[in-house]
C-alpha cells in the first residue's frame, strides 16, 4: 500500500488500518444470525457514525438493484458516514464455533472517476464482534498476521498477492476452516475497535436524519 | 499545465463499465515492449485527459517516484523499468478534477499490440470503503499513430455470452453483478489471441487526440 493512501486511509477512519480483504464471503445463509441488539446508531472514536439496521429487503429493493439479492432475511444494511461521506455496506451476522463474526461487503458505492471505477473490485472484509447493549466492539484480521503466516509457510489457503496486498481467494468453507483454526490467537486481530451506541434522547441531535433513514 | 487539463476534460467519461476486470496481467516480462509515441497528452473528450510518461527511476528526473517499487514485487526484475508508463487520468465530475495513476504496459501478442492498466496510486473519499476494494488489470488492443491514440476494449457482454453458453472456458467468478477474470496470465492470453479479432468481441474503439 502506497504511503500517500495509508496516511489517507488512517486519517479517515481510526476503524480500520489493516484487514484482509476476501473473493467470496465468510457465511453460508445457514449460518447466518440475527441479533436484536446490533440495530441502532454508533459513533467511532474518530467521530464517524454508523447506523446499522436490519433490511427489509421488499422496502429496499424498490430503491435500488444493488440490494435485490439480499433477500435471506439475515441481512443488515450498514451506513457508514465519514465527514460528509456516506457509503452502505451489507453486514452480516454469523457464529462460527464460540464466536461472533461479521461480514461485510459495499453496495451500491459509488467511485467518481470513471476509469479508476473500472479497476477496483470490491470484496469482503470480516471481524470478530462482541455486542453488548452499549456496545459494539470489532476485532479486524491483521493483513501483517496474514503475511507473516504466509511468508513463513505456515498456512495452506487459497490466496493471490496483488502489488499492495495479498487477496483470499478461498471459498467459504475453507475460509471458515482458517478463521476458526485462529480465532483465539492473540496476534490474529489488530487493536479491537469500540463503537459506542448512541442514545438518542432528549437533547440529542437526531442522528437518524444524517444517514437519511427511511 | 493543471488549468489547461480542467478546461480540456469532459463531463462524463465514456469508458466506464466497459471492460473485463482481470485479478492478473495480460503480460509476462518477455511480451513488453515500448513506442516513444506513446507519451504525451492526450484529449480524449468524454473520457477525460490522459498523461502517459515513460517511467524513468534515475532519481534526478522528474519522473522518479519512490512509491513505484517494482524491485519489491514479485516477478518484477530491472529489465521492467524501462519498459513501464506511467498513466496520469483526469477527468471532471460534478465540477471536480478528479486524478487517478495507473502503471501502465504495452505488449505484442500474436503480432497485435496491447495496453495493460492497472491502478497504482489513487484515493477514494471513503476510508472502510477504500479497505474493500482491491485493484484489478484492464487490457484494450492500442494503435498508436503521432496524433491519435485508438484504444479497444473488450466487451464484457461478449464474454458473459461465451461463458452463458459453454463456448468458452476461462478462470473466472461472478462477482459483484459481473464477471472478474481469475484466469493467469497464460491463460487469458489465450483468450485474447483467441477473441482479439473477433469483432463482435471488441467494442468501438475509444479515440485520444494528441494535445
Amino acid at each position: 500500500m502506497k504511503i500517500r493512501t495509508v496516511l489517507f486511509i488512517v486519517g479517515l477512519t481510526g476503524i480500520v488500518v489493516s484487514c484482509i480483504p476476501s473473493l467470496y464471503p465468510l457465511y453460508r445463509t445457514k449460518d447466518l444470525l440475527i441479533d436484536k441488539r446490533l440495530d441502532g446508531l454508533y459513533e467511532t472514536d474518530d467521530n464517524e457514525y454508523w447506523n446499522i439496521r436490519r433490511l427489509d429487503p421488499k422496502f429496499e429493493k424498490n430503491f435500488s438493484d444493488g440490494w435485490k439479492h439480499y433477500n435471506s432475511g439475515y441481512t443488515y444494511k450498514l451506513t457508514v458516514r465519514e465527514d460528509d461521506e456516506l457509503e452502505d455496506f451489507a453486514l452480516h451476522l454469523l457464529k462460527l464455533g464460540e464466536d461472533l463474526y461479521m461480514d461485510f461487503f459495499p453496495v451500491d458505492y459509488e467511485i467518481r472517476h470513471g476509469f479508476l471505477d473500472m479497476h477496483l473490485v470490491p470484496t469482503h472484509i470480516f471481524a470478530k464482534a462482541e455486542i453488548t447493549d452499549r456496545y459494539l466492539i470489532l476485532h479486524f484480521f491483521d493483513l501483517d498476521w496474514l503475511e507473516d503466516l504466509i511468508e513463513t509457510n505456515r498456512i495452506k489457503i487459497s490466496y493471490v498477492e496483488l502489488n499492495d496486498r495479498y487477496l483470499l481467494t478461498a471459498k467459504t468453507e475453507e475460509l471458515q476452516k482458517f478463521i476458526t483454526k485462529f480465532a483465539n490467537d492473540s496476534t490474529t486481530f489488530i487493536e479491537p475497535d469500540t463503537l459506542v451506541r448512541k442514545q438518542l434522547e432528549a437533547g440529542v441531535p437526531d442522528f437518524s436524519s444524517i444517514f437519511e433513514l427511511n | 499545465m493543471k488549468a489547461r487539463i480542467i478546461l480540456l476534460v469532459g463531463m462524463l467519461t465514456a469508458l466506464a463499465g466497459s471492460c473485463i476486470p482481470s485479478l492478473f496481467p495480460l503480460y509476462t516480462e518477455k511480451d513488453l515492449v515500448t513506442d516513444e509515441r506513446l507519451e504525451g497528452t492526450w484529449d480524449g473528450g468524454d473520457n477525460g485527459i490522459w498523461v502517459i510518461e515513460r517511467l524513468d527511476r534515475t532519481p534526478d528526473k522528474g519522473l522518479f517516484n519512490p512509491d513505484w517499487s517494482p524491485r519489491d514485487k514479485p516477478g518484477w526484475s530491472p529489465a521492467d523499468e524501462k519498459k513501464t508508463y506511467r498513466l496520469m487520468a483526469y477527468e471532471v465530475s460534478e465540477g471536480d478534477t478528479l486524478e487517478a495513476e495507473f502503471v501502465l504496459h504495452m505488449l505484442v501478442l500474436d503480432g497485435q499490440y496491447y495496453l495493460n492498466y492497472y491502478p497504482e496510486d489513487y484515493e477514494l473519499d471513503h476510508g472502510f470503503l477504500s479497505w474493500h476494494m482491491i485493484g484489478a488489470n484492464n487490457f484494450s488492443k492500442v494503435k498508436v499513430t503521432e496524433d491519435s491514440l485508438s484504444l479497444s476494449f473488450f466487451d464484457p457482454s461478449y464474454l458473459e455470452e461465451l461463458i452463458e453458453h459453454n463456448r468458452i472456458k476461462i478462470s473466472h467468478i461472478r462477482h459483484d453483478g459481473g464477471i472478474l477474470v481469475t484466469a493467469g496470465t497464460k491463460e487469458l492470453q489465450k483468450f485474447v489471441i483467441k477473441y482479439g479479432n473477433e469483432e463482435d468481441a471488441i467494442l468501438e474503439p475509444d479515440i485520444f487526440k494528441r494535445i
